[in-house]
């Protein structure tokens, strides 16, 4: 009998008649139609002998976790769940709906969930209403198949834990999380108080106008300058004079009223004759150190 | 101690001063201010450097190049540049004579002493490219023969920097050319008022019974006080100019400090170091010196150097100007 149920099952998965979460009882109108062909022409031929005991149920196939559904009828009243179930059992069952049918039988609708894969008789998890046995009843047998692999965690009603937890759960990351926003502020301004005052770093100020001529003016009175030397100091010279008199920064304008200048202009005019006028006799050393020897003390003064 | 005026030739001294300041007061009757732009020309014309003037339409660019031009003297002419001008309506060409059945030769406009390339940045740059061909090898091909420009030959080109629609802007390559580049401001309150009043003075210029008023080129004295011969002389003068070694150091240097500028993309070639110091010497000339002195080449700095930058994307970026960085470089220079 149970595998004629199996075969026929397998019949109707081929077909996608049924689902794996459906039943016998549930089942569509094109499932219903080959239920009902089946049933009329080829069980009542194989279920003879037993037909005086029971009508018999097929095993229902459901997968695990997934809610099936199967119809009880008795002429003895209506079945129920047992009461002392749990989570841990490995069907769990409800009552969808009663009613009675229409040749005065009691009809029970139960829907039920397999946590364990199997094969399991549904009457060892029910009781009639009146607490009398329940093999008044066929037996109901249903299949309780699973799609997940082997090693796949098994409980159903549980969601899995992380294989790596920190700390303890939520409230601890967030405790955590608090003291670590509490702990930023508080090193930051320990930090700050323990750290020393940087060392005091001595700032060479660049050399002043004057400062860069005198070496020249030195050289000078030693040898004869270079050609780069003469170049640089004359327009030392220029710059010197041009902030020494407050005349901006636009070099152009300032060399042109420096030339026209009662003092600068003369010193001036003199130091261009020097590096740039033709020569019969070059200056002498003399010649060159009483031109240059204004520079040599310059006195910090402006619009002179 | 040797000083300037123990050194200086007197009569060189004395050519120079006297020259400039003939013409520049033969240019005066007819062109209120603008002396900067008359010692620019004299520059250009001393040294056989050509010069581009910059500046907005009526601050009278051609007006005091041709006055300049007559007051030495020389040939002047002067083609408005346009987008459909050939290079042969500058040079010439040769032209079949129906009488003689020969081909004989047509000269353009570009011989002559002094040349004012009105607008030289309208036409294109097949144009451009045969004048500037023509200034650089002073002579020209027209068919099969090669001519030589007459001598003076300057090149004084102007360039209009508000209108840039339908232009052709030269190319750093071309402007190099270009001993100088002079940019023209207006005039002051008092020169402008100046102007207005000569203006009033011009009478009606009678062609048999028709008149028609005068314009201010009617104005410019017929005669002149030089000669071709006479700019020959100052150009020899300039040639006598004493440039020292520090001041050729000078000038090279800022020339390589435009190379290194963080702010220039392109700076200036060995050409404008070369133009510096001879424009500085002509410059010294006409101030009647007899050797430069860093004052003339601070002087002429931006006329030689500021058309030969480019600036960076970054410094244009930046708001800065090539006036801007060459203030930068000069007051660093030493």
């Amino acid at each position: 009998m149970n595998g004629l149920a199996t075969r026929f099952m397998r019949f109707m998965r081929f077909m996608r008649f049924t689902k794996t979460n459906g039943s016998i009882g549930s089942i569509g109108s094109i499932g219903s139609i080959a239920f009902t062909a089946w049933l009329v022409l080829i069980l009542p031929t194989r279920l003879a002998p037993a037909a005086s005991m029971f009508v018999a149920q097929d095993m229902v196939t459901v997968t695990r976790g997934i809610t099936g559904r199967l119809v009880v009828e008795s002429e003895h009243g209506f079945v129920r769940g047992r009461p002392d179930l749990n989570l841990a059992s490995p069907l769990l069952v409800r009552v969808a709906g009663v009613r009675i049918g229409p040749d005065r039988r009691h009809v029970s609708e139960l829907e039920f969930i397999g946590t364990d894969v199997g094969e399991f008789d549904l009457r060892e998890v029910l009781v009639f209403e009146d607490g009398g046995p329940i093999d008044r009843i066929g037996p109901q047998m249903i299949e309780v198949v699973s799609n997940l692999s082997a090693n796949a965690p098994s409980d159903v009603f549980l969601a899995e834990a992380p294989s790596v937890t920190i700390g303890g759960g939520y409230r601890t990351i967030l405790g955590a999380i608090g003291i670590a926003w509490l702990l930023v502020p508080v090193i930051v301004v320990t930090r700050r108080l323990l750290r020393r005052p940087p060392p005091q770093v001595e700032v060479v100020p660049p050399p002043t106008i004057a400062e860069k001529i005198a070496p020249l003016v030195e050289i000078a009175a030693t040898r004869d300058l270079t050609v780069a030397e003469q170049g640089r100091l004359e327009l030392l010279l220029y710059a010197y004079w041009q902030e020494r008199l407050g005349l901006g920064p636009d070099r152009v304008r300032a060399v042109a009223e420096l030339r026209g200048h009662l003092v600068a202009g003369r010193l001036l005019r003199s130091i261009e004759a020097w590096l740039h006028a033709p020569h019969q006799n070059p200056p002498t050393k003399r010649e060159i150190s009483d031109l240059l020897a204004p520079y040599l003390t310059p006195e910090p003064e402006r619009n002179a | 101690m040797t000083d300037r005026n123990q050194t200086a030739d007197a009569s060189t001294l004395g050519l120079g001063s006297n020259f400039s300041e003939t013409v520049a007061a033969s240019v005066a009757k007819t062109v209120v201010g603008q002396e900067v732009v008359v010692e620019r020309v004299l520059i250009a014309l001393l040294t056989g450097g050509h010069l581009l003037l910059e500046g907005v339409p009526g601050i009278a660019k051609t007006l005091l190049v041709q006055a300049v031009g007559r007051a030495i003297d020389l040939d002047f002419k002067r083609i408005q540049f346009t987008i459909d001008l050939l290079p042969s309506d500058i040079v010439g060409s040769e032209i079949l004579d129906p009488e003689t059945g020969q081909f004989r030769i047509h000269k353009g406009p570009a011989f002559t002493n002094l040349l004012l390339a009105d607008e030289i940045n309208r036409a294109s740059p097949k144009v451009q490219s045969a004048l500037l061909e023509a200034m650089q090898e002073r002579r020209v091909s027209i068919g099969d023969t090669t001519h030589d420009l007459p001598a003076p030959f300057l090149v004084i080109a102007t360039q209009n920097p508000v209108e840039q629609a339908g232009t052709f802007e030269l190319p750093e390559a071309q402007l190099d050319r270009f001993m100088l580049r002079h940019r023209l401001s207006y005039p002051t309150f008092d020169q402008e008022t100046e102007v207005v009043r000569r203006g009033l003075q011009l009478k009606l210029k009678r062609q048999g019974d028709g008149a028609v008023p005068m314009s201010a080129f009617d104005a410019i004295e017929e005669s002149s006080p030089y000669h071709i011969k006479d700019l020959t002389s100052a150009m020899e003068g300039v040639l006598q100019v004493h440039v020292s070694d520090v001041f050729v150091r000078d000038c090279v240097e800022l020339v390589t400090m435009t190379r290194n500028h963080p702010d220039l993309e392109l700076g200036c070639s060995p050409r404008a170091a070369i133009a510096l110091v001879n424009a500085s010497r002509a410059r010294a000339f006409i101030q009647g010196r007899d050797f430069a002195v860093p004052e003339d080449f601070l002087a002429l700095a931006e006329d030689v150097v500021l058309h030969r930058i480019r600036l960076t994307y970054e410094a244009l970026a930046d708001g800065r100007r090539g006036e801007d960085v060459l203030r930068e470089i000069l007051a660093n220079l030493a």
